[in-house]
């Protein structure tokens, strides 16, 4: 057991590590309420006063109402799709039995090999496609983010798939399941922690989206949050104020949903779901 | 579940997943290759240029600076990433008071807009204004200080960290979920046999967290080589391009100097790099069973060419 | 299992269905002959009321006075991703109908035809043509007139004359010489004043002083070559100011927003940028503000009498809706108005130089930087058709970018930097 000595000592360690991360993230909250010209002139000191007005101006220019939704929409169509379809491919790859099981090891690489790509490659091909297939306006966003998910989730389902053992499956169809009963009555509900995991990192992936954003999308009534701060940067001005103030107004949805998330999901997953 | 195993279920299954990661990926890769033996600048018709672009890659300093650059980012975020994100995994996974609190905390820089991430970390490492040679001048350790950020030599390093930061709690979060997948009674058997805290770690966790490990692995080493908004809103790849990435330096000439052909050749090139460190990973930690399969069948089948072999020659 | 393998088929089904219903909804072309016709006018700012003022103005002015018969829409986003956008939609049919583009990128939009000939409209209209008094040519291939300057640029040094006085140094002239320029860049070390603010991170930010630099070693003449004695000259000039400490020290991470802030805040004598700063300077600075065009050089032949007034990069006008009658006589309208005499007293109130020139417009006795300006240009000096880092092709543009910084930075000799451009040239 760990002695109470070790045990204040750890949660120092731990107490400085999130310290040390988070310094930036409190000294972005401190930058919101400064001017930007106070921001380019002294960054490190502190606000004169507890300024809104950062805030305010950013609700003026943008309607973050309209922002939101957007964002909603597309964050929860393209999360849909993108977990069935990679649900079941991975379930294919980690669990279906092969013939010859170099298949297996060959359909992972080929799902995987999208990680090594940088998003902004494939700008101008998906925009062609997503002309061909007359693709608009969110839904021109909602089928390439889908698409990008399908490597990561694929690399961590596989993997966590894996990871269960291979008699659950076989008790499963001993006891007569079929093979939709097997996944979502069996193995769904064992895959709660990786399936929190991977909706965090798709959801923020795609709340904080750019490339594709700024490209597909023509109509402001369309924009997505991620193209707020460009509304503050401009060739000669940039309004470092305004682009804290839409920066935190993205992330204080996104550390209430991790917040959430963590808390009940991950925490909430009982270690004896994994019984083996 | 061999019963189950179908093919129309595995087809069925697998289909949406290829489908729309075909036409929306690989696709598109195919085209980036394409345009990539091509003098393109995004308008009008590609002229074809066959191995030009690739000639003049190899020839040219700056792509050879980018690649050093992207190398050194690389290993030293690999190493980095890897170690302390499963100790601070570790550290957290021990339910002790806080760790809550801290485990949401960490992730906030993975949540921050990259131009914040830059003007936040120009202000720590910026060799004049930033925090850090602030601190080592205050402390009179000027010997210490140095050009972090802005020279030539010392950016990727700066970088790396930089990355570090960004990356740490997304990379916590994968091996806190694997942690908790850990059976108890195994944890328990091996505090009765008395293992200490550091056998537990090597000899336990660390072998059955083998593809988890894996899993993060794939993910440094991937997202090493899509560093991109990091460099751009730190440095923007200066001073003369002396910082810039495989992925920036692909970006600028494919953006700024408007030659989409070269910069589809270095975003080619930098694909393939990539792949090929996650194959030589792979290759040494990669699922030792798949491996013993693969290495059995290539022995039967040797075995029976040497049989056929055996009694064609017999027969002669 | 029957109603597995259905399911399947139904899942597949959709995502069919999905992507080909959205591809019925295809195009709505929204021009008609008759009612009110909308044309699109393609930005390069994300929110051009709050980031191009006065051209947000003139698109409001014009709305105005034209209701119910044509109206201008923007079409906006910031500069790298309008850039990016003009090239995809080029490719797919669906350009504005008017836009702006870097002048390094317009000549390919020329070439391939995707963007309409305006010489007709200049000889329809030579009030106009008389206005931009020759501001047009460095938009003309010898083909075609395939683009019109946005705005008029004037670029060079804005200076704080509260340093200059308090380290007691003379205000700089027209006629000040590169040897009187490099003393009053130590006077005012000497003074414990950082002489020049530049933020070099984004190096095509920080170009514009340089550009007189180049006009008066002769870049006009060069030939193919950059790398000439000439040019060798110029950049040891620029050079002789990194080493006699001309520079913030913070030039290589700043960027320039924060190399105008440091001259905004009284914190340097000296910022090298051009006309869109004029506002800026006004609030920040007032009467303190004045400009001055660069150094006179005495080593070589070429013509140091130059001004630095330039045009802007160009607007276009997509060739395709210029076929559309209606869309055509829109577009006119609107090319009327922007190169009028109303707008360009809309601009001169909004501190920007119009690209046109109208006798009675003109700048009122608070916006010192521009009356600075104003007398700058008394002199009635010639210009170059176009500044220097506007007459190359993007990569060599790029190149030109990376040399003037590597010298300022200490990377690249004057030579190197000027073989690095020729390399550029040749690929």
């Amino acid at each position: 057991m760990i002695s109470k000595r070790n045990k204040s000592l750890l949660q120092l360690l731990i107490a400085a590590i999130t310290i040390l991360i988070v310094f930036p993230l409190a000294w972005m909250v401190m930058l919101s309420f400064k001017t930007s010209g106070e921001i380019m002139s002294n960054p490190i000191a502190p606000p004169t006063s507890f300024n809104l007005e950062n805030f305010t101006h950013a609700l003026d220019i943008l309607n973050y109402g309209q922002l939101y939704g957007n964002t909603f929409i597309v964050c929860i169509i393209a999360l849909v799709i993108e977990l069935i379809c990679t649900f079941f491919s991975s379930f294919v790859i980690a669990r279906m039995h092969f013939y010859h099981p170099g298949i297996k090891g060959a359909l992972f690489t080929f799902f995987i090999l999208g990680l090594s790509v940088s998003p902004f490659i494939l700008l101008f091909p998906v925009y062609k496609i997503n002309v061909f297939f007359g693709l608009r306006g969110i839904w021109a966003l909602i089928f390439p983010y889908a698409a990008s998910s399908v490597s990561f989730n694929t690399l961590l389902l596989v993997n966590y798939f894996k990871q269960l053992p291979s008699e659950i499956d076989e008790a499963a169809v001993v006891d007569g399941c079929n093979i939709w009963q097997l996944m979502f009555r069996v193995i769904l509900p064992m895959s709660k922690p990786v399936l929190a995991t991977i909706i965090i990192f798709n959801v923020l992936y795609i709340w904080n989206e750019f490339p594709y954003a700024s490209v597909m999308l023509r109509d402001v009534s369309e924009y997505t949050l991620s193209m707020g701060a460009s509304f503050f940067k401009g060739t000669y001005t940039v309004d470092y104020g305004g682009i804290v103030a839409s920066s935190l107004m993205i992330i204080i949805p996104e550390l209430i949903f991790y917040g959430i998330f963590q808390k009940n999901i991950v925490e909430g997953m009982t270690a004896g779901a994994v019984k083996g | 579940m061999y019963w189950l195993s179908k093919t129309r279920y595995k087809i069925g299954l697998l289909l949406p997943s290829f489908c729309i990661y075909t036409v929306f990926i690989l696709l598109p890769i195919a085209m980036a290759v394409r345009y990539s033996f091509t003098k393109y600048s995004g308008l009008g018709k590609p002229q074809f240029t066959g191995l030009q672009n690739y000639v003049r890659m190899f020839q040219d300093d700056l792509f050879w600076s980018s690649f050093k650059n992207t190398m050194i980012m690389f290993v030293l975020a690999f190493v980095l990433l890897l170690v302390l994100s499963f100790a601070i995994a570790l550290l957290l996974n021990k339910k002790l008071k806080g760790s809550d609190l801290s485990k949401a905390l960490i992730f906030s820089p993975a949540i921050i807009a990259p131009i914040i991430v830059g003007i936040i970390w120009v202000y720590i490492l910026d060799p004049n204004v930033g925090i850090i040679n602030g601190i080592l001048d205050a402390i009179g350790a000027e010997g210490l200080k140095h050009q972090w950020i802005g020279g030539a030599t010392l950016t990727p390093y700066s970088l790396a960290i930089v990355y570090f930061w960004q990356q740490l709690g997304y990379l916590v979060t994968i091996f806190i979920a694997g942690l908790k997948m850990l059976p108890e009674e195994v944890m328990e058997a091996a505090i009765i046999d008395g293992a200490n805290e550091w056998q537990k770690v090597t000899r336990i966790i660390i072998p059955m967290m083998k593809s988890n490990i894996s899993t993060v692995a794939i993910l440094i080493i991937t997202g090493v080589f899509k560093i991109f908004e990091i460099v751009q809103q730190t440095t923007g790849g200066g001073p003369n391009h002396l910082s810039e990435t495989l992925v920036t330096y692909s970006y600028t000439m494919t953006f700024d100097s408007g030659d989409y052909g070269y910069g589809m050749s270095l975003a080619t090139v930098t694909f393939i790099v990539s792949l090929i460190i996650v194959g030589i990973y792979s290759a040494f930690f990669g699922d030792k069973e798949e491996k013993k399969e693969a290495k059995a069948r290539r022995k039967l089948a040797k075995e029976a060419k040497a049989a056929k072999k055996a009694a064609k020659g017999g027969a002669a | 299992m029957k109603t597995s393998v259905k399911k399947i088929v139904a899942i597949i089904a959709a995502m069919a269905m999905t992507l080909c219903l959205f591809a019925g909804c295809g195009s709505s072309d929204s021009a008609s002959s008759d009612g009110p016709v909308t044309i699109k006018f393609g930005i390069h700012v994300a929110n051009p009321a709050e980031q191009e003022p006065v051209t947000n103005q003139i698109v409001t002015d014009f709305n105005a006075a034209n209701d119910g018969q044509y109206t201008v829409e923007f079409e906006a986003a910031d500069t790298e991703t309008h850039s990016k956008n003009m090239k995809l939609e080029a490719e797919d049919g669906t350009l504005p109908d008017i836009f702006w583009i870097d002048a390094s990128e317009a000549p390919e939009y020329a070439e391939a035809g995707i963007i309409a000939d305006l010489s007709g409209y200049l000889a329809d209209n030579a009030d106009i043509d008389e206005a931009l008094n020759g501001m047009e040519n460095a938009f003309n291939n010898g083909d075609m007139q395939y683009g019109l300057p946005y705005q008029c640029n004037v670029q060079g040094f804005y200076y704080n004359k509260a340093l200059f006085d308090k380290a007691g140094v003379d205000y700089p002239t027209n006629a000040t010489t590169q040897d009187e320029f490099m003393e009053m860049v130590n006077k005012l070390n000497a003074a414990g004043i950082t002489p020049i603010s530049i933020g070099s991170k984004n190096s095509a930010f920080a170009m514009w002083p340089f550009n007189e630099y180049l006009t008066r070693y002769g870049w006009d003449n060069l030939e193919g070559t950059y790398n000439t004695p000439e040019m060798v000259k110029c950049f040891e000039k620029i050079a002789a100011l990194t080493e006699a400490k001309a520079f913030n020290d913070t030039v290589a991470t700043s960027e320039y927003f924060d190399a105008k802030q440091a001259f905004l805040d009284g914190n340097a004598a000296m910022f090298g940028s051009g006309q869109w700063d004029c506002g800026a300077c006004d609030e920040a600075l007032g009467e303190n503000v004045a400009f001055w065009w660069g150094p006179q050089f005495t080593d070589t032949d070429a013509p140091q009498e130059m001004a630095m007034k330039v045009p802007s990069a160009p607007i276009v006008v997509n060739a395709a809706s210029m076929e559309d009658p209606a869309k055509a006589a829109a577009i006119t309208a609107f090319l009327n108005y922007y190169y009028g005499p109303e707008a360009a007293a809309t601009s001169f109130a909004g501190s920007i130089f119009p690209a046109t020139n109208y006798a009675d417009v003109a700048a009122t006795e608070t916006q010192y930087a521009m009356n600075s300006m104003i007398e700058a240009l008394g002199d009635g000096w010639q210009s170059p058709t176009a500044a220097p880092d506007q007459t190359l092709s993007p990569a060599v543009q790029e190149a030109l970018y990376d040399a003037i910084f590597g010298v300022i930075q200490g990377n690249y000799s004057p030579a190197d930097a000027l073989d690095k451009m020729d390399a550029a040239a040749a690929n």
